[in-house]
Formats: structure tokens, sequence, C-alpha cells
């Protein structure tokens, strides 16, 4: 299996604690920057919506599951599942809507000396209201978390200027519970029913015409973490923030063909201290950075008996972390891996870039199932580093220096994805299936694959999503 | 004339009376001006911020495949500081008294001696020679590699606890066991006395030189301060050394020196080459006479043991300033020993930092007593394989600072007199192919007390060993601590030894 070739790349070379701490924190991070891990993002980043819009009344159930990777035996689980029952009631100026998600995302890896978990299991209960008088919405909506007993406020409010002029803004709290375990011998640090308080405010401004329609968005995320007062006292934080621009330029070129453009920058700093039960640091982020730059462009066009979707997307992710980390301060085992040196920095970097193109086809039918194919090219170029020292001075050589690249620099894939959307009799079915399947891997160093009577299975790049609904009016 | 003369130069002479501070300065050239100090400051930062370039270049570069084999080497090719000597020495000229410039220099004493070439070469050679010997021991890399002596910027509270004075004794002859002496099994293993001139030659001047640079340094204010920038990451916070740090560093710079005048001490100069060949059969074995230079002390090193000793006690004041100031320091924002890492770690050790120092004060100055268990086993096990053993408490009295201050001339007379015979012996081998013994000769030597009774034997010893344990006695050391029975005396007494 080509998935368990890719764990072998993985793992080579890791499998001790300098790289092990630093790629559990920086997972950690990621998922704080990108509320989950978005490996969907990455593994399948042409994702069109399929489902039918509706501005009337209905009651939906929804299930999305992805599957990074997984081995069967344990060792390995990176996926995500959201599924969630969300309803509307179309008024006379508006409507009330309500939703009740459970999230879960995982990156757990397991093995015998060391382990890192990161999770999130949480429901997410909603009410809201829009509101709509002339040329002005409002969108008021009350969230519950669970384990929280707070409730998380989200208001927004629209304006129409003028019919080719739209603005808005909108600010949201919400509280994202997320638990984290890192674990190396002697040494297990736990962050259990912590919240990450996010404060998000987001503008928009909207420009029409016939032809063409433009759209600027802006988002910005500052977060931080909230817990009870122990655990407080154990976390000395500085900055979390994160920033989204997205533009979105659509041109109309005729009834059947259109042009859409898309550019998006997000970028994501974290700075956080970890202090061990004396409040002494142990570990200091000194700097989490991730900025993520995205275009895509959409060729949409109907042909005699297809529509057809061309797609081009780039990305690239710029990672930069800085971290010290004092290792007497929290385990002695962790202290003697790293020759006693009681300091020790660390700094990684990584660059990740993808290039793909997509071609995605829908028979033109007046059928009650419509069906869609899909097929995806993508190619993922990688160099990340990790890279630790601990302090020295008088003798010059550091007693602890380890530089590790990450061994594969490149992989290619192709995606294949099917679905379809059935309306029948009030009810909607929707079904989508992706699936990531990398045929071309290219590392700095080709180590021998062991040979094991016990090898273990494992699966990953899935994408599954399900959509019932049944429509009220 | 004479007159026009004189009064010519009386004139001159008022002229440049108040002109007389200028003389004055032009005179005492040494006298550091305002210009010369901020030169000196200016220097000391150039040449910390290429320090730090030159070692974080040492860890950029690829590390040689050999670098493990050959570390001197590997630390000749790649680092060269040369350059930020010379500025520190620069500025020291400038400035004598600036504490950087003087903090550089004593690191710069330590670091510049990996670029010896005496260093190199030794370094690669015990190398090799540590690749195989001890490697169940701990003693040979403690010399040069164990963190426990490595020089470096101190950074743990436990290190308030890693200064034991009683330590200096495993690198004397007198308690190693005789095979870190003669048990040499490894070809590429240097002449011992090599390592000794080594340690002499380069380290301890360095260390020497090393620590009255930093008495320069500490009791000033002054702070060292370790940019994100020159760390190579200025996204780091700045990490800021004061005299905690630089008083530990000194305690770190006496204990180094005390372990290299126990070490350099005595004559321990084996002929291994001649017994890794294998002897021939004629081969004298007289180096191991009582009366041979093996073991006594080396031709002017008669202070050595007593400058070990006096290196001890300055370890323990540059300890406890070190303590002191870390419990008055209010400043700690960037330090790297906070007071809660000692009190953390007084916790684990089950002992306060001036216990510490208090106890090790008395083991170096005072007859210190201490009891050892020497547990009687029956010698057959439970069940649950327990042996059965009863406590058989002893006190011994350590006088460390007598041994130290007068050591024994010859070691060797700690064991009761005796002759080295040259002689031959036999090992038998058993042959698989033809089924028989075959009987090889070797040259070894017999040794064969002068005594002739076991009590003669006995009263022979120097039991003390050197005044190291002065109320050793016959009947504690034979009786509680040996249990030797007649029979192995006698024995002994008849049959020799041989090595």
């Amino acid at each position: 299996m080509i998935f368990n070739k890719l764990t072998v790349i993985f793992d080579k070379g890791e499998g001790k604690p300098s790289p092990f701490v630093y790629t559990g924190i920086f997972l950690f991070f990621l998922s704080f920057a990108s509320g989950q891990f978005n490996s969907e993002n990455w593994l399948h980043p042409f994702q069109y919506d399929t489902s039918p819009t509706d501005s009337g009344s209905f009651i939906q159930f929804t299930n999305n599951t992805h599957i990074g990777l997984i081995q069967f035996d344990d060792s390995l689980n990176v996926f995500q599942l959201n599924s969630a029952i969300k309803g509307q009631k179309k008024l006379t100026r508006g409507l009330v809507y309500f939703s009740h998600y459970n999230y879960q995302s995982t990156i757990d890896k397991s093995m015998l000396n060391y382990s890192f978990s990161i999770y999130n299991n949480y429901f997410q209960s909603g009410v809201g209201y829009i509101f709509q008088l002339e040329n002005l919405t409002t969108d008021f909506e009350i969230t519950k978390f669970s384990n929280n007993n707070n409730i998380s406020p989200s208001v927004s409010l629209g304006v129409e200027f003028f019919p080719w002029l739209k603005g808005g803004v909108g600010r949201t709290i919400s509280q994202i519970p997320i638990n984290f375990t890192l674990n190396y011998s002697d040494f297990e640090y736990s962050l259990g029913s912590i919240f990450t308080t996010h404060d998000i405010a987001n503008y928009a401004i909207e420009l029409s015409s016939e032809l063409v329609e433009i759209k600027y968005c802006f988002t910005g995320d500052y977060w931080k973490i909230a817990s009870d007062d122990t655990l407080r006292e154990n976390i000395a934080f500085e900055i979390g923030a994160s920033h989204n621009h997205n533009l979105r330029g659509e041109l109309l070129l005729s009834k059947k063909q259109n042009i859409i453009l898309e550019l998006s920058n997000q970028l994501d700093i974290t700075k956080i201290d970890f202090l061990n039960d004396s409040e002494n640091s142990f570990l200091k982020v000194n700097k989490f950075s991730s900025d993520n730059y995205k275009f895509s462009l959409n060729y949409q066009f109907h042909s005699i008996n297809y529509f057809w979707k061309i797609g081009f997307v780039q990305q690239q992710l710029t990672l930069l972390m800085s971290n010290r980390i004092r290792p007497s301060r929290i385990s002695t085992d962790l202290e003697s891996f790293y020759n006693s040196a009681a300091i020790l920095n660390n700094k990684n970097t990584g660059a990740l870039i993808q290039r793909g193109i997509s071609f995605h086809l829908s028979p033109l039918r007046k059928n009650k199932i419509k069906l869609y194919y899909q097929v995806d090219w993508i190619s993922d170029s990688y160099d990340i580093n990790l890279n630790t020292i601990s302090l020295s001075l008088l003798g010059g050589i550091p007693s602890f220096y380890d530089d590790q690249n990450l061994n594969i620099i490149r992989k290619d894939a192709i995606i294949i994805s099917c679905g379809f959307n059935l309306i029948q009799n009030k009810w909607g079915l929707q079904m989508d299936i992706s699936q990531h399947v990398p045929y071309y891997i290219k590392v700095r160093k080709v180590y021998p694959q062991e040979i094991s009577d016990d090898k273990v299975g494992s699966y990953g790049g899935g994408l599954f999503q399900l959509n019932l609904t049944r429509y009220l009016n | 004339m004479y007159k026009s003369f004189r009064l010519l130069t009386v004139v001159i002479l008022i002229m440049l009376l108040p002109n007389c501070e200028d003389l004055d300065s032009i005179l005492n050239e040494d006298e550091t001006t305002e210009v010369d100090v901020e030169a000196a400051n200016t220097l000391v930062a150039e040449a910390n911020e290429i320090v730090f370039d030159d070692l974080r270049g040492l860890t950029e570069e690829e590390i040689s495949e050999d670098a493990y084999d050959t570390p001197g080497t590997e630390i000749k090719n790649k680092l060269d500081m040369s350059n930020s000597n010379q500025k520190y020495k620069e500025a020291v000229a400038l400035d004598p008294t600036n504490p950087g410039a003087n903090f550089g220099l004593a690191f710069m004493e330590v670091a510049m001696a990996s670029q010896d070439e005496l260093l190199v070469e030794t370094l690669n050679d015990w190398a090799n020679c540590f690749s195989t010997m001890f490697e169940d021991e701990e003693m040979g890399r403690k010399i040069s590699l164990n963190s426990e002596f490595k020089l470096g910027v101190p950074q743990s509270g436990k290190l308030f606890f890693s200064f034991e004075v009683e330590r200096v004794l495993n690198f004397l002859p007198i308690v190693t066991s005789r095979e870190y002496i003669l048990h040499r099994n490894d070809n590429e293993c240097p002449e011992i006395s090599s390592i000794q001139d080594l340690l002499e030659n380069v380290f301890l001047e360095r260390f020497t030189n090393a620590t009255s640079y930093l008495d320069n340094a500490v009791g000033k204010d002054f702070v060292f301060t370790i940019t994100g920038k020159m760390m190579g990451d200025e996204d780091q916070d700045p990490i800021t050394l004061d005299d905690t740090e630089i008083y530990l560093m000194k305690a770190f710079l006496h204990q180094a020196s005390a372990i290299i005048y126990s070490i350099i001490t005595y004559d321990i100069n084996v002929p291994y080459y001649d017994l890794i060949t294998g002897p021939e059969e004629n081969y004298s074995w007289q180096w191991l006479a009582q009366d041979s230079d093996l073991l006594t002390i080396r031709e002017g090193k008669e202070s050595s043991l007593a400058s070990a000793h006096t290196e001890l006690n300055s370890m323990l004041d540059s300890v406890e300033s070190a303590w002191n100031y870390l419990k008055s320091d209010t400043d700690v924002t960037h330090d790297i020993i906070l007071l809660e890492d000692v009190t953390g770690a007084a916790v684990e050790f089950d002992q306060e930092v001036s216990e510490a120092l208090e106890e090790a004060r008395k083991v170096l100055n005072e007859e210190y007593t201490v009891t050892i268990d020497l547990e009687d086993c029956d010698g057959y096990y439970y069940y649950y394989g327990e042996e059965e053993c009863v406590s058989n408490e002893i006190e011994l009295i350590i006088d460390l600072k007598g041994f130290m201050t007068t050591p024994p001339e010859n070691l060797k007379n700690i064991i009761p007199d005796y002759t080295i015979v040259d002689s031959i012996c036999e090992y038998e081998e058993y042959d698989d192919y033809t089924g028989d013994y075959e009987v090889t000769n070797f040259s070894c030597p017999q040794l064969t007390f002068d005594a002739t009774t076991c009590a003669e034997w006995k009263s022979g010893w120097d039991l003390t060993l050197g005044g190291l344990f002065p109320n050793m006695t016959v009947e504690k050391f034979f009786e509680e601590m040996t249990e030797l029975d007649p029979e192995d005396c006698e024995e002994i007494l008849e049959g020799g030894s041989d090595f």
C-alpha cells in the first residue's frame, strides 16, 4: 500500500524527542490556527459546493468525514469527523435557524516511549435569527459549546448601499475546546478541558454588475486560552492572532460560462509560554507563524450535454516556529536525552507548495438525480527543517545538536471524486466520495524497507460527505 | 649668556606649568581614558558577535563521518576563533579592568585550547582508546567528555549540588582499580603520561588564566547578554549571564584544575607497548619493583596535591559566592538559573545548598567520619530471590586534607615490602583438532613478600593509605572489612602473586 510507504518515509529520522516534541507542538498550533487541522484543504484542495442552494425552510442532517491517515494498530490516527443537524424556517422578513454540530478531530501518534495526541471532540448548539428590513440585514446568533457554560454570541450587519455595492460587518465570540497530551517516558504534559476563546471580527464589501462580481472579505481572529485558574497559572500567553484576506472575482462571460478567480491569504501568529509547577517557563514558543497564500482559477461552462468546471490552484504555506525548552524543569528523562543541556533553542522552518488542476464533469439531464465526476491532479513539494541546539559557551561544542530535514520532498497524487444529488418528494440526499491517491513520492534519502512479519495496514486520504435534507415548503 | 639661558629655561618651565596634567597623561600612558573604555567596549561587542557567528558556523557546517572518531581534528578544522580572541586582547590592552573583555578572554582560554595541536592529537588518540576501554566504566569519559565536567555555561540549578570534593580521589591511582593503570587492552591507547602532559601543559595553564580573567569580571555588576541574533534566531529571548553563572564557571575551572593537579601528581607510566606486543621471555619487570618510579610523586610535583586541595577550597568559595549572589539577585528576567531552580533541585537532593557546602568543607578540611555498611550475606536465596544479609556497620575517618597536603611519596609503600622476580609462566590451551593441551611460556612478574609470617605481613601494610584513613587498624581492616582467613594469608605468603 502506498500509504504504508508514506508512513515509513515520515517516520524515518524521527522517533526521538527532539523532532517528536516539536512536531507535536507544531501540530498543536496548526490546530489552533486553523480551527481544525486543515489537512483536508491540502489533500482535497478542489471542493466544489454541489448542494442545491435553498433559502426556504428545511431540516438537514450532514456528515463530513475526512480520514487523513490511520494505521490499523492505532499507532497513528489523523482524522476529522463533523456531523450536524440543522434547520431553518423562513419568515416574512427573515428566517430563524438552529444548528447542532459535533466536531471530532484527532492527531494521535503512539510509540513505545513517547506519544502525542491533539484532539477536539465537542458539541456546538446554536440558534439564530436573520432579520431583513429594506436594505438592511441583521443576523444574531447565540451558541453554546459543550463542557462550557458560557454563551457565545455572534452578530452581523449587512447593508446594501446601492444595487451594485454591498457591505457587511460582523463579530463572533466562540469558545472551542481542545485537548493536548505530550508524553515521553517519565514525562507527561497534558492540557485537558481548555478552551480557545476566539474573538472574530469580519468585514466584507461586494461590488456587482451584470457581468462582474467582486467581493473582498477580511476576518481577524484574536484568540487566547481560557481555562480554570489552576491551568491558567501554567500558561503565560502573549499573542494568538489570525488574519484572513480573501478576494473573489467572478466574470460572467455568458449565461453558460464564467470565470472565477480567488486570492486568499491567511496569516497566523502565536506566542505562548508554558510554565511548570513553580511557574517558571519550561517551554516557550517565541513565535509560531503560518502564512498561507492561495490562488485559484476556475472556468465553468456548459457543453452540449455536460456542465464542466476546470480549475487550477496554487497554494503556498510558510511555517516558522521558534521555541526554547528547559527539560530539567519538567522531565528527568527528557533532560538525559538532551545530554543534560538545560536550555535548548529550537527553530523549525517549513515551506509547502502545492499546484494542481481539476476537471469536474456533471451531465446535464433533467433527472431527479444529478451525478458528477471529478479528477484532480496535484503536486506538493515540501521543505521542512527541524533544528535544535543547546546553549553552549565555554567549551564551544554544544552538548546537544540535532538538525533534521523532513525526508519527503515531493508528492504527486490524483484525486478521484464522484457524487450525486437526489431530490424527491421534499427529500434531498447528497453524497460525495473523494479519494486522494499518491502515486509518486520523492525523498531525500531512500531507507531500506524493514522486513516484518506483522506488517500493519493503513489507510488514508478519504473524504466522505453526506447530506440528508427534508424540505418544509 | 649663561644667565640668559637660565632665564629662558625658567620662562619655559613657567610656561609649561599649566600643562602639567597633559604632561602627566603623556608620561602615564597606562592610565585608561574614557576614549579607551569606549574603544574597548566596542571591541568587546564586535568580538562577542564574532564568537557566536563562529560557534554557529561550527554547528551549521556538515559534520564529517569521522567526527566521532576524531573530534580533535573536527574541532580544529571547523573552529577558528583567532579573530575574536585578538579583539578581546586589544580590549584588555586598552582597558585592563573591562569585565566584558576579561569574560571573553576567559572563554577564549578554554575554547582556544581546542586549537592546540597537542590536544588535537591526544583527544583523537583517546577517543579511539575510549571506544574500547572503559566500556562499562564512567571514569574514562569523565576526564574530558562526560557532561559532569563539561566546561560550559552553567544552566541548571542542579549544578549547585554537582561539586563533590571527594571525587578528586577517583583520579588518584591509590583508590582506582589496577585495571586503569595496567589493563591496556587496546593498541590505540597512548602513553598515559601524554595525557598528564596535555592536562598540565595545555589545560591547567589555560584554566588558571581563565580563572584570573573571571576574577576581573565578577563583583562589578557585569552581565553578559547573549542576544537572539547571537544564537542565530532573532525570535529567541536574550539570555543573561550574571555573577551567579560566572562564579559557577569559576567553580568549574577550580574543580577541573584540582582534578588535573591530582592526575599529574603520581607517575603512572606503564610501558604498555611492551605488554601489548607480548613481552619476550627475558623481559624485565623491575618497573614494578617497590623502589621503581611507578606510583611515586613525579619530579617537581611534590606540592601538586596540595594545590589540588587549595583549588577545591576555592571551588567551594566560588559556589558559595554564586549562591549568595543568586539569593540577592532581583533582575532575573532572562537569567539562566533562577532561585526556584535551585530550591527545586534541593528537594530532589534532599539538601540545601548551604548544608551541602558546609558538608563539603568538613570533608575537605577536617577529619570526617563516615559509616559504611559491609553487609554480611548468608549466600542463599529465598524464593523471591532476596538474599538475607546482616548489617555490619563500621566507622571510618577520612582525612582528605592531611592526605592531600602531605601525600605519600611512594604509593607502593602502602603494601608490605616485596620483591619482583622476572619469571616464566605457562599457559595451557586445549587444541580441539589434536585433542591435546598446548603449553605456551610467557614472561611474567612474580611478586614475593619479604614477610615470613602472617602477622608480619599484616603489620607491613600502611593501612591508613598514606594518612587518608587515619584510624584504620589491622584488626579493622583484616578482620572487619576484608575478613581475611589465615589460610588465605598463608597462601599469599607462600605462593606470592602475579599480576
